[in-house]
């Protein structure tokens, strides 16, 4: 139990990106700017579709039926003229292509520039109308969703999505790149490979996969309809704030599962799973967990006694 | 006559001193307010009007008048292009709008922070690996290790087409978090495998 | 980045006499175009927050840069040549927007916003900030607080009084604390 405490501190402390010793210096940041407005009168219709690369997104959902765009293409360097002119090397993509709102960005480096000496990054600040139908790609970068409810699809590599107030439909993606989310109550579908995801006050209809990376989860008993997880090589917690709140269906495969005092009259071993069934009186959401290799963790959270350092 | 003292609101000096800390913020961050760059045709229409030339009216605001370019300036301008190939400013389309701005940023770098390639113990524990699989012990068979011996190659894999990124795009911070992650997975399942394979 | 006759790092005086000089036309316009990019940034900056409009603020400097070429010989290097142009093209931005002091009553905030300022305040979060305040508080806290002009001065080309540019410049810290205190999302 303790590991995992550290664990937790370890992984909020990765994801509030603290990290090795650090250096200040002075640069010169050129950013250009391009701002545009495209109509997107129901928001059902036309498909908003973001491939980004090496971008920060962030979408938020507006009640508006137009999707306002501020694209920051922003190059850094400490000679303001090396800025300059590979801030150049950015391209981008705004247009409302038929059915589909395309946003898109890239790098086109001229060969005889030779390697590339700016830090370049683009930075997309979009509000889109909040039942709207979004794609979003994204490698090595963060992704930043909020207040959507339509039909969300994000895939990503690298990087970090976080999510606030989103329901609706959601799909997830992700390989390598951590997941983070507060109050989402979405029927969400999630793949992650290689990714540290952390979902709190987790509401609606949850089919998530993951392998190797951790996975902590707190339920929220207000929202929660259902939740099956499919872990393998990841370390799973399950952090209800009260144990009564859901019923249970935990398996561990090849590994071990640890449980507070009070389930283990529920608890049975067969073979080479720990299996953990316990259902309170009265009909409880249920929360479904297999976990083949990896630690899984059923623990009671509350505010005082779990040290999650995170922001 | 005295008249009577009265006590003001004890919370009135944090009130005052957070309004002296607003305005201190407030007076740096105003030193450090962006620039925006106006738009490329600028010296052109300055220039036109100063040669008296022809002035066109084309389309809204975006390019107000447009003189008869002198040679000079198309020939700075080809210069530029030439140069920075990216003063195409404010006319990409009529409803988009492009601005440049300027300012200057403190970074917290991680200097020359690549990863450190595998650190010794890592690279023990992957001879390791190596040499009890090659004697083919029983162990080598099992799923799992397997398992993660692809996922081994796999990372490896991952993080070559991640140097290619960083040698083309430097490193910059988003990759070498990239690699520090691989880097650990890595670590992490050579440490799962040796574990195994000493059970 | 440029590769002009005129050495980039000219002083001030010789660069005015330069753009004076009508006897080498060419190494005149070179030299006007020299002044014309070490100054453009500094005063588009200024014009376009002022004015909150990119059009109208182009439009601005460029009959703010014939102005001063037009002007330049008047120019008695009291000040320095940067404030020189800068009044010129806030008067010229100014001359854009003729209905342009519209202010905001003094009551629409009824309570002191907190005074709490996040230390990580940026200056393009400052931007975005001032370029949502209305627009004649806007352009009072521009030339005060950002620009240093006197408020004898701001009053006099917005051609209100000096009590009520004082008063705009407290309004406008008000709301950008406001809008930039912790808690508060842009």
């Amino acid at each position: 139990m303790k590991n995992l405490f550290v664990h937790i501190v370890l992984i909020a402390g990765i994801m509030a990106g603290v990290r090795g010793r650090v250096n200040a210096q002075t640069v010169q940041v050129v950013t250009k700017v391009v701002e545009r407005t495209i109509a997107c009168p129901d928001g059902l219709t036309q498909r908003i579709s973001i491939n980004a690369r090496k971008a920060d997104v962030q979408v938020r959902g507006w009640n508006r039926g137009v999707v306002g765009i501020r694209l920051r293409l922003v190059a850094k360097h400490t000679d303001r003229a090396v800025a300059e002119r590979e801030v150049g090397y950015h391209q981008y993509t705004l247009q409302a292509n038929g059915t589909v709102i395309e946003l898109s960005n890239g790098f086109v480096i001229p060969q005889r520039a030779g390697k590339l000496q700016s830090q370049l990054k683009a930075v997309y600040e979009i509000s889109i109308p909040n039942r709207a139908l979004l794609t979003v790609n994204n490698s090595f970068g963060d992704v930043n969703l909020r207040d959507l409810a339509g039909e969300t699809t994000v895939t990503f590599e690298y990087g970090k999505l976080n999510m606030n107030e989103l329901t609706g439909k959601l799909t997830i993606k992700s390989e390598y790149g951590d997941v983070e989310g507060q109050s989402v109550n979405t029927t969400l579908v999630c793949r992650a490979e290689k990714a540290d995801i952390i979902l709190r006050d987790l509401g609606g209809t949850n089919r998530i996969q993951s392998r190797y990376g951790k996975l902590y989860i707190f339920p929220d008993a207000g929202t929660m309809d259902a939740l099956v997880v499919t872990a393998e090589r990841t370390e799973v917690a399950l952090l209800p704030k009260n144990l009564d709140d859901f019923s249970y269906d935990l398996t561990a495969i090849k590994t071990q599962l640890y449980q507070p005092h009070a389930t283990t009259d529920f608890w049975t071993r067969k073979n080479d799973s720990e299996l953990l069934n316990y259902s309170p009186p009265g009909k409880k959401p249920r929360l479904q967990i297999t976990s083949k290799y990896g630690p899984l963790h059923l623990m009671l959270f509350t505010k005082t006694d779990v040290p999650l350092g995170s922001k | 006559m005295n008249l009577p003292e009265h006590e003001p609101d004890p919370n009135l000096w944090d009130r005052i001193e957070a309004r002296i800390q607003a305005d201190a913020t407030l007076n740096r961050a105003i030193e450090q307010l962006p620039e925006y760059e106006p738009d490329a045709s600028l010296w052109e229409r300055v220039e036109a009007e100063l040669s008296d030339a022809k002035v066109v009216q084309i389309g809204r605001g975006a390019t107000r008048s447009l003189g008869t370019v002198s040679w000079l300036a198309g020939a700075v301008a080809a210069m530029l292009v030439l140069a920075g190939g990216w003063l195409y400013l404010n006319q990409n389309s009529a409803d988009e709008r492009v601005t440049v701005a300027y300012s200057v940023e403190q970074v917290k770098t991680q200097a020359t922070d690549l990863p450190q390639p595998q650190a010794e113990s890592v690279r023990r524990d992957e001879a390791f690996i190596v040499r009890h699989c090659a004697e083919q012990k029983p162990v080598c068979q099992k799923p799992e290790v397997h398992e993660l011996r692809s996922q081994l190659v796999e990372l490896k894999q991952e993080q070559a087409r991640l140097g290619k990124e960083i040698a083309l795009f430097g490193a910059d911070p988003a990759l070498v978090r990239a690699q520090t992650k691989l880097e650990s997975q890595r670590a992490e399942i050579t440490r799962e495998l040796v574990t195994l394979l000493q059970s | 980045m440029f590769r002009l006759a005129t050495p980039p790092d000219i002083s001030e005086r010789a660069l005015v006499e330069q753009c004076l000089d009508r006897d080498a036309p060419s190494l005149q316009r070179l030299a006007q175009r020299t002044l014309f990019e070490r100054y453009k940034r500094a005063m588009f900056s200024t014009v376009f927050r002022l004015l909150n409009d990119y059009d109208a603020a182009n439009d601005a400097l460029q009959d703010g840069f014939v102005e001063v070429f037009r002007n330049l010989g008047g120019f008695r290097h009291e000040s320095t040549l940067g404030a020189w142009i800068k009044t010129i093209m806030v008067r010229q931005a100014l001359r854009q927007r003729r209905l342009f002091p519209v202010f905001q009553p003094l009551d629409t905030l009824t309570h002191d916003p907190p005074a709490d300022l996040p230390d990580t305040l940026t200056g393009e979060q400052l931007d975005v900030a001032i370029r949502s305040l209305p627009d004649g508080c806007r352009a009072v806290f521009l030339l005060a607080e950002v620009e240093g002009y006197p408020h004898r001065e701001v009053a006099q080309m917005l051609n209100i009084s000096e009590g009520t540019s004082k008063s705009q410049v407290n309004y406008a810290r008000k709301l950008l604390r406001q809008k930039l205190g912790k808690g508060n999302d842009l």
